[in-house]
């Protein structure tokens, strides 16, 4: 801008006046420009990336101690599926009545996407009753909450309504139990198995 | 003769508009961050592949860190004054007025509530490095004793509770049944996103 404006002065020698050059009051806007989207990108990731995500978890309420409803219903096992989150991020499902569950009977699977997952959604499509199908949870003491929050999370991805938290039996336990100190014995092949699926 | 030499244009391009919008947005996203108060418990919280972000109000959390500590984290600052009324009633301790304040500027209850007047009273220096907790059990239950207060100021409330990766489940499952003892039955646990699978 000034540049222009001096060579447009000297090309006008000859003018008896030297006409008083109007500056021109043009600021150059465009570092301005520069930081003003710099801060607004900053102030862009750091409104959308503070805010955590919330899963909803509804338990069922306490029920008084004389309302507790010692018949066993009548359940089709088919309808249901037990998973038994087990420690160091080890996964077990069965769909036996809690009673009759043996080590052969429960069977590991693991958190990835052919592991957990298509079990649920094979054991769905063997059900009766879909409309039905129930997923019981049941953490183990040596559980993590990150480990629950992946099978929770792994409800929302098979789009299962139907699943409770519950504590696992103490006969699932001591399979559970059984069947871990078996697993970590051989601990070879299980380690194969897991670099396979990942 | 030599063509006349076309002048040289200077190519500018008038950045006011552009720099006015940039302003106006800045200023709209300055205007619209919450910044929130620095946390004194670090939680890497799971991740989950749930879209619903978590509400900015009407919310108290509970936070298990990964050594199974419990501390107790009230969002709204409307609330925290009344809260602290409460639990004072309740425990017999009178909190001065620079006592409330000083609670204004915590986002987490990080100590049992007796200690709790000595912590107001601390540099917040001090105050960092002061962070044991409350415990949970079934004697020891002043944690629910705050949930319980909070929803008597404002039943609205949305009870949040944050957990670590590492937090063992027997402490998730005893804070679970504490509330669910005082018929406290809906949770937000609070995770960090994650992208859904695409099949």
């Amino acid at each position: 801008m000034a540049d222009t404006g001096i060579s447009n002065n000297s090309g006008q020698k000859g003018s008896k006046k030297v006409r008083v050059k109007k500056q021109s009051t043009h600021v150059d806007m465009t570092p301005l420009a520069d930081l003003g989207f710099l801060l607004i990108t900053f102030f862009m990731f750091t409104t959308t990336f503070s805010k955590p995500n919330v899963m909803g978890l509804n338990m069922p309420p306490k029920t008084p101690p004389n309302e507790i409803n010692t018949e066993r219903p009548e359940i089709d096992l088919s309808n249901s599926i037990s998973i038994i989150i087990g420690g160091e991020n080890k996964l077990y499902w069965h769909q036996q009545d809690q009673l009759e569950l043996t080590s052969e009977t429960l069977n590991e699977t693991d958190y990835s996407k052919e592991g957990l997952r298509t079990d649920i959604l094979t054991a769905r499509h063997r059900a009766k009753d879909e409309e039905k199908f129930t997923v019981i949870i049941k953490p183990t003491d040596d559980s993590t909450y990150e480990n629950l929050v992946n099978v929770l999370d792994e409800m929302e991805i098979t789009q299962s309504t139907r699943y409770g938290i519950v504590d696992p039996s103490p006969n699932e336990l001591s399979v559970y139990q059984q069947k871990n100190g078996i697993s970590s014995g051989d601990s070879d092949s299980n380690s194969d198995s897991d670099s396979n699926n990942e | 003769m030599a063509r006349v030499k076309p002048k040289r244009q200077g190519f500018h391009i008038d950045m006011t508009p552009m720099s006015d919008m940039a302003w106006l947005l800045l200023t709209f996203f300055i205007l619209t961050t919450q910044f929130r108060k620095p946390e004194v418990v670090p939680v890497t919280t799971p991740s989950s592949v749930s879209t619903v972000k978590v509400q900015d109000g009407g919310l108290v959390e509970i936070i298990v860190n990964s050594e199974g500590q419990y501390y107790f984290g009230i969002i709204d600052d409307k609330n925290k004054k009344p809260i602290l009324e409460k639990m004072g009633n309740k425990y017999n301790i009178e909190f001065t007025e620079s006592e409330k304040n000083a609670f204004y500027d915590i986002s987490e209850v990080t100590v049992p509530i007796g200690a709790l007047k000595q912590y107001l009273n601390m540099e917040p220096e001090q105050q960092k490095n002061n962070n044991p907790g409350m415990k949970l059990d079934s004697v020891n239950l002043q944690l629910m004793d705050w949930v319980d207060a909070s929803f008597e100021v404002d039943p609205e409330l949305k009870l949040a509770i944050k957990g670590d990766v590492d937090t063992q489940y027997p402490k998730f499952r005893e804070l679970v049944k504490e509330l669910v003892n005082r018929d406290y039955n809906r949770f937000q646990l609070i995770t960090s996103s994650e992208s859904k699978p695409q099949d």
